[in-house]
């Protein structure tokens, strides 16, 4: 009998497929993955037990692990969350551990088919796609349909399979190893990684299942907990605050992603559909609050929104979907599109300018365009940073002097200076075939770019507008949005960090003053937080925010909550004096799995993922100097493009020595040697790692 | 009328969107006693009925203006915030811009898009903010109040009284740009 039969939320098995034998066998989830909770836990355990250090990146024997936590599938807000791990494709000089994480419907319905996590390992001789349906899984032929697109993929495995069926499928780009490629599920809803599943000849899989999720506890105290955790909710990333004037409000800014009013209507609804007041009070409204195309496009955004479209269980709506009538005549696509974000963006943002303005009608085509080439292609865009690289090398004439004539002229580069939205026909496909020394490059990554370019990475790391951190990625919410706390977050991780505990409570909407309130109960002092552009020195309060941050990151990530969404750190309710509540993981898991955690309890198990993507980095680096050779920070952070100092008003800028003692007094809340940035072996052994730690200690890798 | 009838009252107009002056709750009880059978509430009662709604009836709130002029609103239908934009704006727009403007500069802090007072419940016209704006210039009550242009040609405000102008501009283009630019 398996363990699971205890506990609820997962479902208790974990699916492992062989690709190389065609063997396909299961194993108890909380058997031997329960001190990891799900998600990113199970994919780090599985790389730490089964991936040498030495592994490349397109070798059989590097696994790439679909993984899901207790919460998804159920009735839990913002559950639809699916971890996809695996040695990461563009991180530069070498494939550290990577995760990218997928939204949409993929990880409900993988649980549903009876499975919490997929393991796939090997590598098929021909294509193939697994089929995963009621609890069994088949190895199918996938030959029909390598070389098609994402779309057609989708369809013809949901044609038959059945229209209930979730498919995560590879486009051209991951077939032919560009690194720079996603999986995507539910046809919006991508990781990066694409090119690992390429790499297995692994074209897609395919989800379907009559199953459900066990809840253990009392079903009332359940519902009681989801309308709880739906009381606290703000609108996209956590925003709390209107960003205009409404009757129920205390507060508005117009900087935040709460954009409903009365009068902003989806305009290409049938009749339009006003969002209205959207009072927190009235949970049946919140999908309304939230409207990525308004926010990242203007006035036009409202005009061609039809409605939000997004995750299972999750009331926020981010995708949301846009009619565009002009564009089915003008470049034969679909006249809808959905996404959020850089991904609804992507087309856009190659472009300097549009013949009718940023905002005009030819930039939202250029969205239209993008989003139809890029998610039907598979091709990823490393949190914007392709577009970034992309402006560089043109106007700096990086790619006429990098690239042959030939290639260079074979681009119609008027197009692309007028910002005509057809140029991306000649370039987005030509990145997926890997065809011509220009998109190639590309295609492989900004760190393996620079070095098949012979540039330096320094000259990445000093432009400021490029956003390049470091490994071949960008930063993603650094030191403009939270100052040394967002430094300390951005040096932790392999790719882009994706943590955005921080960032939804300094974006919140909320007066620095409330602010500092909350932050006071959180970390311990209102210190903790600065107004953004007037940073203070670094204090032991803002080391605790980090790290509180990025063990709810690794939480979420194994529990299944979206941290695009989570913590719950504020909320929008002036009665709690805008509290949030950031025991509602513990709470939602103690509930779900019946196996009752605190809050405290809770954050020791992410601290036990954290510290494992740690021991993972530092096995596959072959060293244990952290600080010095991983958790490294551009030099654009210590420039002011208007010379003012560090911590004036109206500046990001950081001051190197500031930033040293921050990363210190973060490896020491950590509980990390503070000369090296390794975890010690007494942390290793109070988070149950002793093993990992002897693994270290033998290979002289343990501080 | 009894207090708990001018509560209601009082209560129907915040649902509305609107504040009520006393002179608008004179007009209210004067027609009820042409129309209806209330009778009873002379005028020089009025000030005793609306103190004792305000004193039995926790969500009956009065705000006032610079005048002293009292205003009524319930907060089962707009916060005080709200009343106080809903005031502004009846003391004609420019007096509106200039508060909200220096409002946010101290308590967020942060400059205000222009773009903002065409949003309900200002409702400006991009015409009446552009003349608003020519009002203050040179003028000694405005002295505080400065504009600044973003990278991207759109138009904030804010007062040098709790921004200086340097901290004002990086804010602004954070808001314009940065948040887009860093999703």
């Amino acid at each position: 009998m398996f363990m699971t039969a205890r506990y609820g939320g997962w479902v208790g098995r974990v699916l492992r497929v062989d690709l190389s034998t065609g063997r396909i066998t299961t194993e108890d989830t909380v058997e031997k993955y329960k001190d990891y909770i799900g998600g990113t836990g199970i994919g780090y355990k599985v790389l730490w037990d089964e991936v040498p250090a030495d592994t490349k990146v397109f070798d059989p024997e590097n696994k790439i692990i679909f993984a899901t936590g207790p919460l998804a599938g159920t009735s839990a807000p913002c559950n639809g969350r699916t971890a996809v791990t695996t040695l990461w494709p563009t991180c530069w000089p070498r494939h550290l551990v990577g995760t990218g994480h997928m939204g949409g419907h993929f990880a409900a319905e993988m649980k549903y088919a009876g499975f919490d996590a997929i393991i796939i390992e090997g590598r098929a001789d021909h294509p193939v796609w697994l089929r995963v349906a009621d609890g069994k899984a088949v190895i199918m032929d996938a030959r029909g349909v390598w070389g098609q697109g994402i779309r057609r993929t989708t369809y013809e495995i949901s044609r038959q399979m059945g229209p209930e069926a979730v498919v995560a499928a590879i486009g051209q780009s991951g077939e032919n190893l560009v690194p720079m490629s996603v999986i995507m599920n539910s046809v919006s809803h991508s990781a990066g990684g694409g090119a690992v599943m390429g790499s297995k000849n692994l074209k897609a899989i395919g989800v379907l299942g009559a199953g459900s999720i066990h809840i253990a506890g009392d079903k009332e105290e359940w519902e009681k907990a989801v309308k709880y955790h739906l009381s606290l909710f703000g609108a996209n990333n956590q925003a709390v605050v209107p960003n205009s004037p409404q009757p129920w409000a205390e507060h508005y800014n117009p900087a935040t992603r709460w954009v409903a009013s009365e009068g902003r209507q989806w305009g290409s609804a049938n009749p339009p559909i006003d969002t209205g007041p959207c009072d927190p009070h009235n949970l049946n409204r919140i999908a309304y609050r939230s409207n990525s195309a308004a926010f990242f496009l203007g006035e036009q955004g409202w005009r061609h929104t039809v409605r939000g479209n997004g995750c299972t269980g999750c009331p926020i709506r981010c995708h949301t979907i846009i009619k565009v009538p002009a564009v089915a005549a003008k470049y034969g696509i679909p006249e809808t599109g959905q996404n959020k974000c850089s991904g609804l963006v992507f087309g856009k943002s190659f472009f300097r300018s549009f013949p009718d303005g940023l905002m005009g009608q030819t930039s939202i085509e250029a969205c239209m365009v993008g989003m139809h080439l890029a998610d039907d292609l598979g091709v990823w865009n490393n949190y914007g940073q392709l577009q970034r690289d992309f402006q560089k090398c043109y106007y700096e004439g990086i790619f006429e002097s990098k690239v042959g004539e030939k290639d260079f002229r074979s681009y119609s580069w008027d197009k692309f200076e007028k910002g005509d939205p057809a140029f991306l026909f000649e370039l987005l496909p030509r990145i997926a075939a890997k065809e011509g020394d220009l998109a190639t490059a590309l295609g492989l990554g900004t760190g393996y770019m620079l070095e098949a370019w012979g540039i330096a990475e320094t000259d990445w790391k000093s432009d400021h507008n490029l956003h390049y951190w470091k490994l071949g990625h960008p930063k993603h919410h650094s030191n403009e949005d939270a100052g040394q706390t967002g430094v300390i977050i951005n040096t932790q991780y392999n790719r882009d960090a994706q943590c955005h505990s921080h960032t939804n409570f300094t974006r919140n909407g909320l007066p620095i003053e409330v602010q500092k309130k909350l932050a006071a109960d959180l970390w311990g002092s209102p210190d903790a937080v600065d107004t953004p552009g007037a940073f203070t020195p670094m204090n032991v309060y803002k080391a605790r925010m980090a790290k509180w941050s990025l063990l709810r990151k690794e939480l979420h990530d194994s529990i299944s909550l979206c941290n695009w969404m989570g913590p719950w750190s504020s909320s929008p309710l002036r009665e709690r004096g805008y509290r949030g509540d950031d025991t509602i993981e513990s709470l939602l898991y103690s509930l779900v799995t019946g196996d009752k955690k605190s809050r405290q309890e809770l954050d020791e198990a992410a601290e036990r993922i954290f510290v494992l993507h740690r021991a993972l980095t530092i096995r596959g680096m072959g060293t244990k100097q952290m600080r010095t050779k991983h958790d490294t920070i551009p030099d654009w952070v210590y420039g002011d493009d208007k010379d003012r100092v560090p911590f004036t008003k109206g500046t990001i800028q950081m001051d190197k020595i500031d930033i040293q003692n921050a990363m210190l007094m973060f490896y020491e809340e950590a509980g990390w040697d503070k000369e090296t940035g390794s975890p010690t072996r007494e942390t290793y052994r109070r988070l149950g790692l002793a093993d990992v730690a002897g693994e270290l200690g033998k290979k002289g890798l343990l501080a | 009328m009894e207090a708990v009838e001018l509560a209601k009252f009082i209560r129907e107009s915040s649902r509305e969107g609107r504040l009520l002056a006393l002179a608008d709750i004179e007009a209210e009880i004067a027609a009820r006693r042409i129309y209806a059978s209330d009778r009873a509430t002379e005028p020089v009662q009025i000030p005793a009925l609306l103190e004792e709604a305000v004193l039995s009836h926790n969500d009956i709130k009065v705000v006032l203006n610079d005048s002293g002029d009292a205003f009524y609103f319930s907060e089962q239908f707009m916060t005080g915030a709200y009343a106080r934009v809903l005031l502004l704006k009846g003391q004609g727009p420019l007096k509106m811009m200039v508060e909200v403007i220096r409002e946010h500069s101290r308590l967020y802090p942060r400059p205000v898009p222009l773009a903002l007072f065409q949003c309900a419940p200002f409702n400006l016209s991009n015409d009446e903010i552009v003349l608003c704006l020519k009002e203050m210039i040179g003028k000694l009550p405005y002295r505080d109040i400065e504009r600044l242009t973003t990278s991207i040609g759109n138009v904030f405000a804010y007062s040098t009284d709790h921004l200086d102008p340097c901290y004002a501009a990086m804010l602004a283009e954070w808001v314009d740009v940065g948040l887009v630019e860093n999703p």
